[in-house]
């Protein structure tokens, strides 16, 4: 038996770092064993058109080179007319989309005013830009509030563009090439829904990081529509879910 | 995704009979990658004072906030608009402070009663000087000498402008970093006439 | 428990039933018994004059200074108790050259004068501290929009203008004309409101009476000589050597009958583009001296003027 194993049983009450000794040992003698985070190589895309804001991401999720989740849902609920699509690592993503959504939530109640997409992306870059870079979340937010339709693009490191459709994650270069060839002004929400299906689409068929289906969220004045896996692309047919 | 988006950037100052010139390209790239086409590098930090920014756009976007914060507060403070100077001071303080955390290349020029005219250059590192002209970031290498042959202090309006959007049309020209179209805001010294902030396409 | 106080005395954070902070009010009268301060606000200077009883013979003259240099463009006079008011100096010159460190410009003199009122009534809302037993009188140039709109309209070069704020125990700011504290406040004050200007001026009244004084004295000297021109004397229109005489003048009147010496004076005067600066010993020794005559010579004056009125009654009623 391995030495360090059998001190482990010998004195197993005491506070040691036994445990940190024997991970160094591990992590030293197996490559398999080297840390890795749940990333999602990623395509995330958002759009405005007439009516209001469409954000649309693919469901691949990976861990290096392996597909740890074939439909992952990267649209996340920030309020009722409010998504943020998130890019990089996952538990980053998740985890500070949650976070704004709860303060946000409270801030609605203090302030007994609808949230607005602003306060949203202030609370997003300031928590980024604080960890300097740390945080891999790279997030498309986009919703639709009293001042009207907004987007933005917020990056790891704190900074925020605001542009009429947008691009991010690992294939956000294929499916830029469909939104520079097609955007126009004042979309049509079907055309808008089409143009950002391909748009994805783009993505999971050129991009290794990126794959299976699309999920796309409407939000327009009157309500928001959520919609997942609008098309099953890179999905053996029969194999749902 | 890691690298962090930058500003490679052509921006430049110019001081005229009568006023201050800002000028800055539109490119925001992260990698070689072009994440924005039309972005905006020029900030405002009061009614008569604003800033160029280059390097981090994370960073100097929050150069920008908090001097704009903190320089209404001292305007309220002493119950009339600030000195471009002080503006300069307050943003030197952050890019002194935390200069091993920061990358920013910054300047800053406007108007005030009391001066007059001022442009600040502020590079990385922290310190501040005053000059006339100021060209900054990374087209910026390829404009000095034209800048250095064609300045002149007792320019009108329409010539600074002119000669601001030549610099910064060769400038985008060399640099890959550099592109996109060139937005201006153009400060006169004198209240009557309104702070103009336009963009231009490239003259070349 | 008796007295004016009822025990509502003791502390500064206790009012008494009639709504008064008793310990302020004491420390007030830690200004009204010690020497006379007085300022006078010129129109592009200001001077500080002090009178300090002589405390021993042994003492070197010029120790127990009064007047204190804040920064190139401040200055601060300290009645009452001096030791009090040296650490509020040493404050304000923190709090100014912290300014100047954080915005690159000299701080404006009313916004020191706030914070030394806000430093001030601090220390007369915690139970362990006294309140300080002093009035600041804060002198001083500003450069600001005003005076570069008003040099920029007369074409000449900004260097700011005079300002001049009275600083109580109890946190209260006053920006004045001219102000007088201590035992001789009561002449004092007299004396200095005969100096105010007409009116409030702005730039533009400013330069319609110096169209009309203009007129005036020429008007005067084909008219009736000279008298009337100098009879309107007052602080837009002196200099800083006249105020300093001035300022030795209401001194004078304001000492005190009972001593039998003055105490010695110091006057420091400050201007648009001049520094805090001292008057001489000397000079001021001069001065007194030539005010003592003028007085001596004034009181016999009235005294045949009064003569000849009362005739000039009693022959009347005759």
């Amino acid at each position: 038996m391995y030495t360090l194993e059998k001190k482990l049983l010998e004195e197993p009450k005491k506070t040691s770092f036994t445990y940190s000794e024997r991970n160094a040992h591990l992590l030293a003698s197996s490559k398999d064993l080297k840390k890795t985070f749940l990333k999602t190589g990623t395509t995330i895309v958002g759009m405005i058109f007439k009516d209001g804001v469409v954000l649309a991401a693919d469901t691949r999720s990976t861990v290096d080179k392996i597909v740890a989740d074939k439909n992952c849902e990267k649209l996340h609920f920030i309020s009722e007319n409010i998504y943020c699509a998130g890019a990089g690592v996952a538990a980053d993503t998740e985890h500070i989309t949650e976070m704004v959504s709860s303060r946000l939530s409270l801030h609605s109640l203090r302030s007994g005013e609808h949230p607005r997409v602003v306060s949203a992306m202030t609370m997003l870059k300031d928590h980024l830009f604080k960890h300097m870079g740390y945080l891999t979340a790279a997030l498309i937010l986009g919703g639709v509030d009293a001042t009207g339709p907004h987007l933005y693009s917020v990056w790891p490191h704190g900074s925020v563009d605001c542009l009429p459709y947008l691009t991010m994650g690992s294939g956000s270069v294929a499916a830029m090439s469909f939104l520079e060839a097609r955007y126009e002004d004042g979309l049509e929400e079907e055309a808008a829904i089409g143009l950002i299906g391909d748009a994805i689409e783009a993505g999971i068929l050129n991009d290794l990081g990126s794959g299976s289906n699309v999920d796309i969220v409407v939000i327009k004045k009157d309500g928001t529509r959520m919609m997942r896996n609008v098309r099953k692309t890179g999905t053996i047919s029969g194999d749902d879910e | 995704m890691a690298e962090p988006v930058k500003l490679g950037t052509t921006i430049m100052s110019v001081k005229y009979a009568g006023g201050v010139i800002l000028g800055a390209d539109t490119r925001t790239s992260a990698g070689s990658y072009v994440a924005n086409r039309v972005s905006y590098k020029i900030s405002k930090l009061s009614d008569r004072i604003y800033c160029c920014r280059s390097g981090s756009a994370a960073d100097t976007r929050f150069l920008a906030d908090v001097t704009k914060t903190n320089l209404s507060m001292h305007s309220s403070i002493i119950e009339e608009p600030p000195l471009v100077r002080t503006a300069a001071r307050l943003m030197r303080h952050y890019t002194y402070a935390y200069r091993e955390h920061l990358s920013a290349g910054l300047i800053v020029a406007g108007v005030d009663e009391i001066e007059g005219p001022k442009v600040f250059q502020l590079p990385s590192g922290g310190s501040a000087i005053e000059i006339p002209v100021a060209i900054g970031g990374s087209g910026s290498t390829f404009i000095t000498a034209f800048v250095d042959a064609n300045y002149r202090p007792d320019m009108n309006k329409a010539e600074a402008l002119q000669f601001v959007i030549r610099a910064i049309s060769h400038a985008m020209d060399r640099d890959g970093s550099s592109g996109g179209i060139i937005r201006t805001v153009v400060i006169p010294e004198s209240e009557d006439e309104e702070v103009a902030e336009e963009w231009h396409k490239t003259v070349l | 428990m008796s007295g004016i106080g009822a025990g509502y005395d003791l502390s500064v954070t206790t009012f008494s039933q009639e709504g008064r902070i008793f310990q302020v009010e004491y420390a007030s009268k830690a200004v009204e018994t010690r020497g006379t301060m007085l300022s006078m606000r010129l129109d592009d200077s200001i001077l500080i004059a002090t009178e300090k009883p002589t405390l021993s013979k042994m003492a070197i003259s010029s120790s127990r200074r009064r007047v204190y240099r804040i920064s190139s463009h401040i200055m601060m006079g300290v009645s009452g108790i001096l030791a009090d008011g040296r650490a509020i100096v040493e404050w304000a010159r923190e709090e100014t050259s912290r300014f100047k460190d954080n915005y690159d410009r000299d701080i404006p003199v009313f916004v020191l004068a706030e914070r030394v009122g806000n430093f001030m009534h601090a220390y007369t809302t915690h139970p362990s501290v006294r309140p300080f037993g002093t009035t600041i009188c804060l002198c001083g140039v500003t450069k600001d929009v005003q005076s570069a709109r008003a040099s920029r309209a007369a074409k000449k070069p900004d260097n700011g203008r005079p300002e001049l704020f009275q600083i109580t125990p109890s946190g209260d700011v006053n920006r004045m004309h001219a102000m007088a504290v201590g035992k001789g406040r009561q002449v004092a004050r007299v004396e200095l409101e005969k100096l105010l200007p007409p009116h409030n001026r702005d730039a533009f009244t400013i330069e319609m009476d110096a169209q009309r004084r203009q007129v005036e004295a020429a008007r005067d000297t084909e008219e009736e000589g000279e008298e009337e021109a100098a009879a309107e004397k007052h602080l837009d229109n002196m200099t800083l050597d006249i105020a300093a005489k001035e300022a030795v003048r209401i001194l004078y009147l304001a000492r005190d009958a009972s001593e039998t010496e003055m105490g010695e004076i110091e006057i420091c005067g400050i201007g648009v583009g001049m520094i805090p600066t001292f008057i001489p010993a000397e000079k001021i020794k001069n001065l007194l001296e030539e005010v003592k005559k003028e007085e001596e010579e004034e009181s016999s004056d009235d005294d045949e003027e009064t003569d000849e009125a009362e005739l000039g009654e009693s022959s009347e009623t005759e």
